[in-house]
């Protein structure tokens, strides 16, 4: 189904130069990518289910009147960006000045060089068949550039706005400053509740000692999304992602860090609540690459009916990378019969100076418990909420910024009311 | 150099023990895969059509697949027509009794340290050994026929027994299951059979020992266990090979029946040849080991000390298709030098109330690579179900790699299933407390790594548990991490 000469037809169609390097590279990871589709999609038919709804992988590029957009930005958000179908809306955005947002093509040549190091760096480790697709597709890579030093209270809301029939391509480049500390908050918003797929990498870069946080939230509805994140940390820098999910015909999260220097620190933290035949993929990878790094790992998630959760989660360390501390673990409630959970934590280890562990459980919510709360006289539907946003405060405990987390918190106790509770 | 670096070249440059070859006279059957080859073994075993046309059926399908790709393992193309696939010890007569065992191979039990009429005297375990595809003398059958208990070498069971045979075969691993079972379906040599009518308790524990010997002979065995209602067998299998340059090819299969109330305890340890230092030569073991728990309330235990073999691939499973009926695996996988071993199980949960437990312990060392692979399944109907997973690995040195791929797959809301796993070194502050006491450093390792490993060894019945407990504090000796 993936038509090799619509996508060739892409590549020579760039006028970029290097844009045109970069999607040529890329159309020759089409085949390793397909080889490994076949492990890595193992619980998601993500192609089979796109080719039934696309006849193209050809992206969209209309754009309706920009104020049809704005009115989709809640008015309590001080920083954020619009990005419709791919392209981003400067004149719709509210933009700090300590940033700096521009269409990669829009670059000098020395503002160049800074994301050089990044963009497209993401096929050569990863072959992933839908970031192999973004990088020949995606028209405009849109960069931000954090400089040294800079810290921003308050986050930066990203609205990704997806409004096409055809496939959209997000494509973001981070690169942060030495010693600065930035929030990125990233939604994406479909115009349509069902059958919209849009396909989303980001790579980030981070220098020495930064740190970011960098929230992403779905809840998409009976759409497709796909969405690979890429961290490439320099030593001393702190990275804490989270990642909530609610629904979606299928949604497929990526997110691959590698430590590439000493003393590295990366949190992941991912709550999933899914119901009524969602499709919940999260995969993520850490590499340890060099010394005294250290990644935590937390995914939590519950499933109700006809819905499907998986996890992957993958942590390699080097050999050079003495005395590295890894720890993953992966929490599912299945409330339902007729939902599934599948989880693979997989750990591949080449130094023996390290600590790592992993664990992962699926069970319900324990009946004495839910007892323990009825005999005080709580119906069962609301013990049932009680334990279960228990269950996600490890989660949401995790977020530093108190507005944030209490945002998270009410829309989470939101998902759950909406939950079966049998 | 330091200590650490002597102790491990000390470690490194032991050679193995079981390396040596007798020369018997052997039939050996010319290289080469086809056919005519399958024809010819049936035919010098006297198999029935039957028997002979189901091997045919799994060659034609062998010649449509590929070798599998998906395991963590570095594995040399294998040329399957530059291997002979059948070689026997020459009949000279029928045996009668152990007396008329050629005392050459007499004396080859013995350096094993198995000594036949050692074993029927002073342990009471009855050996049926096996040693290049044709059995040899089997003890106790008398004392096991009594018991209606009957355990023999396949061959024999296919023209005794072939009811039970038919009935059986290939029911727990199709011969198109995959790749390596189905070349096994096509060219199995010999094996064991063994029927524990219902309700009896076997009163031993049954045990084979396979050699590989003659040079580039594929070892193919099959072994059958069916243990009918409420009856309880506990199973031995060892393994050992002499030096060999070649690589030899092992392609093994073993299937159980567990029914209603019936209980099977499979425990192997492996210590095959594993190349020498520098990576050349070596076994490779590519086996399928399933068992089904057919009734309810029946249960298959697997216990596995791997310590041999240049490559091995191998996941012993069971299927709990009977409600209430249980699945243990027990493993100890150590690898040295460039030994390489994708080993786990897998648990496939389809009866009601069934429970599963998974014990995995990986001791990497040298440039050797060690991985677990499980796969936990719980199907819709399997209401109630659980499990639990424990896969740990122990690194000595920095050059080896421990690696975990548990596949996890829950499908009702039922069930509990957990899974752990950590991966550590020998620590500095262990070893510490053990000089502490006056314990040397060699003696604190090997009590580490034993008590690391004893959940696993304590499964094992006495006489292997001593052998496993010995090989493992010889394959370790002196790893300081």
């Amino acid at each position: 189904m993936i038509d090799a000469s619509e996508l060739k037809d892409s590549v020579e169609n760039e006028n970029d130069l290097v844009t045109k390097e970069i999607k040529t590279k890329s159309l020759k990871n089409i085949a390793p990518s397909f080889k490994n589709y076949r492990e890595e999609y193992k619980y998601t038919p993500f192609i089979r289910r796109i080719e039934k709804k696309f006849s193209s992988f050809n992206p969209s590029s209309d754009i309706k009147n920009h104020e049809e957009y704005r009115e989709l930005i809640p008015d309590s958000e001080k920083y954020y960006i619009v990005i419709v179908n791919g392209s981003f809306l400067k004149q719709i955005s509210s933009l700090p000045v300590e940033i700096e947002i521009n269409n990669y093509k829009g670059l000098t040549k020395e503002n160049r060089e800074i994301f050089n190091s990044t963009y497209s760096k993401t096929d050569d480790s990863n072959f992933d068949i839908f970031s192999t697709i973004n990088s020949i597709q995606h028209q405009n890579c849109l960069t931000f550039r954090i400089n040294k030093s800079t810290v921003l209270d308050g986050k930066i809301s990203i609205y990704n706005i997806v409004d096409s029939k055809n496939p959209v391509y997000f494509r973001k480049c981070f690169h942060i400053g030495k010693n600065s500390k930035v929030s990125f908050s990233e939604k994406f918003i479909y115009t349509s509740h069902e059958s919209y797929f849009s396909n989303s990498v980001t790579e980030i870069f981070m220098d020495e000692n930064s740190n970011l946080n960098y929230f992403t939230d779905q809840n998409i509805n009976k759409n497709y999304h796909y969405n690979s994140i890429n961290v490439f940390q320099k030593k001393d820098s702190i990275s804490n992602f989270h990642t909530y999910s609610f629904s979606g015909a299928i949604i497929r999260n990526n997110l691959n860090i590698k430590l590439t220097e000493k003393n590295c620190y990366a949190n992941m933290y991912g709550f999933y609540a899914i119901k009524n035949s969602s499709h919940i993929d999260n995969h993520t990878s850490v590499d340890h690459i060099d010394e005294s790094s250290i990644s935590n790992e937390h995914y939590k998630g519950i499933v109700d009916k006809d819905s499907n959760g998986v996890f992957n989660g993958k942590i390699y360390v080097r050999q050079k990378a003495q005395k590295t501390n890894a720890f993953q673990a992966n929490n599912n409630i299945l409330l339902s019969d007729s939902a599934k959970v599948n989880t693979k934590p997989q750990l591949e280890i080449w130094a023996d100076d390290v600590k790592c562990s992993h664990g992962c459980t699926v069970g319900q919510l324990d009946e004495d418990a839910l007892f323990y709360l009825m005999s005080r006289g709580i119906s069962r539907k609301d013990a049932t909420s009680l334990l279960l946003s228990a269950f996600s405060t490890d989660i949401t405990d995790k977020i530093e910024d108190e507005d944030i987390r209490e945002n998270y918190e009410l829309m989470i106790l939101r998902e759950l009311e909406e939950l079966n509770h049998e | 150099m330091s200590k650490d670096d002597k102790i491990l070249k000390e470690f490194t440059s032991k050679e193995y023990e079981h390396g040596w070859s007798v020369d018997f006279d052997v039939d050996q059957a010319p290289k080469g895969l086809n056919e005519d080859i399958i024809k010819l073994i049936s035919s010098k075993k006297e198999e029935p059509k039957w028997l002979l046309d189901w091997r045919l059926k799994a060659f034609e399908h062998f010649k449509k697949m590929s070798e599998p790709e998906w395991s963590n393992l570095n594995i040399p193309k294998i040329d399957y027509q530059d291997i002979s696939y059948y070689s026997a010890p020459k009949k000279k007569k029928m045996l009668k009794s152990m007396d008329e065992v050629d005392p050459e191979l007499i004396e080859t039990f013995e350096k094993l340290g198995i000594s036949l009429l050692e074993q029927k005297r002073l342990s009471g375990v009855a050996v049926d050994a096996v040693i290049d595809s044709v059995s040899i003398g089997t003890t106790f059958k008398d004392k096991l026929s009594e018991l209606g208990i009957i355990f023999c070498s396949f061959s024999e069971a296919v023209k005794e027994y072939p009811e039970l045979v038919k009935k059986h075969l290939g029911k727990v691993i199709p011969a198109k299951d995959n790749y390596f079972a189905c070349l096994n379906s096509a060219v199995f040599s010999d094996g064991s059979f063994c029927y524990i009518p219902k309700g009896v308790r076997c009163p031993m524990e049954l045990s084979t020992y396979f050699r590989i010997n003659a040079s580039n002979t594929g070892q193919f065995e099959r072994t059958l266990i069916v243990a009918d209602e409420g009856s309880y067998v506990s199973y031995l299998e060892g393994c050992t090979a002499p030096m060999r340059d070649e690589n030899q090819l092992h392609a093994a299969v073993v299937e159980i029946h567990a029914e209603k109330d019936a209980e099977v305890k499979y425990s192997t340890v492996q210590n095959w040849y594993p190349g020498d230092k520098n990576g050349k030569g070596g076994i490779y073991n590519f086996v399928t080991k399933r068992g089904i728990c057919n009734g309810s309330n029946s249960k298959i235990s697997w216990t596995q000390v791997e310590t041999g073999s240049a490559i091995t691939w191998k996941y012993p499973s069971c299927i709990l298709r009977g409600d209430n009926s249980v699945g243990e695996f027990y493993s100890v996988a150590v690898t040295n030098n460039y030994q390489q071993a994708d080993t786990g199980t897998k648990m496939i949960h389809i009866g009601k109330n069934t429970k599963s437990k998974i014990i995995s312990k990986g001791i990497s060392a040298g440039h050797s690579h060690n991985s677990y692979r499980g796969h936990v399944n719980v199907l819709k109907r399997a209401k109630n179900s659980r499990n639990f997973s424990q896969c740990d690995s122990l690194l000595l040195g920095n050059k080896c790699g421990a690696h975990t791929f548990p596949y996890i797959d829950i499908e009702n809301k039922s069930s509990m299933v957990e899974h752990e796993a950590t991966t550590s070194k020998i620590g500095e502050d262990q070893i510490f407390y053990c000089l502490q006491r006056g314990i040397d450093e060699e003696n604190a390792i090997a009590l580490i790594v034993n008590g690391y490993a004893k959940e696993v060894l304590k499964q094992l019945p006495m006489e292997f548990s001593v052998e496993a407990q010995k090989l493992l504090s010889l394959t370790l000796e002196g790893s300081v991490g």
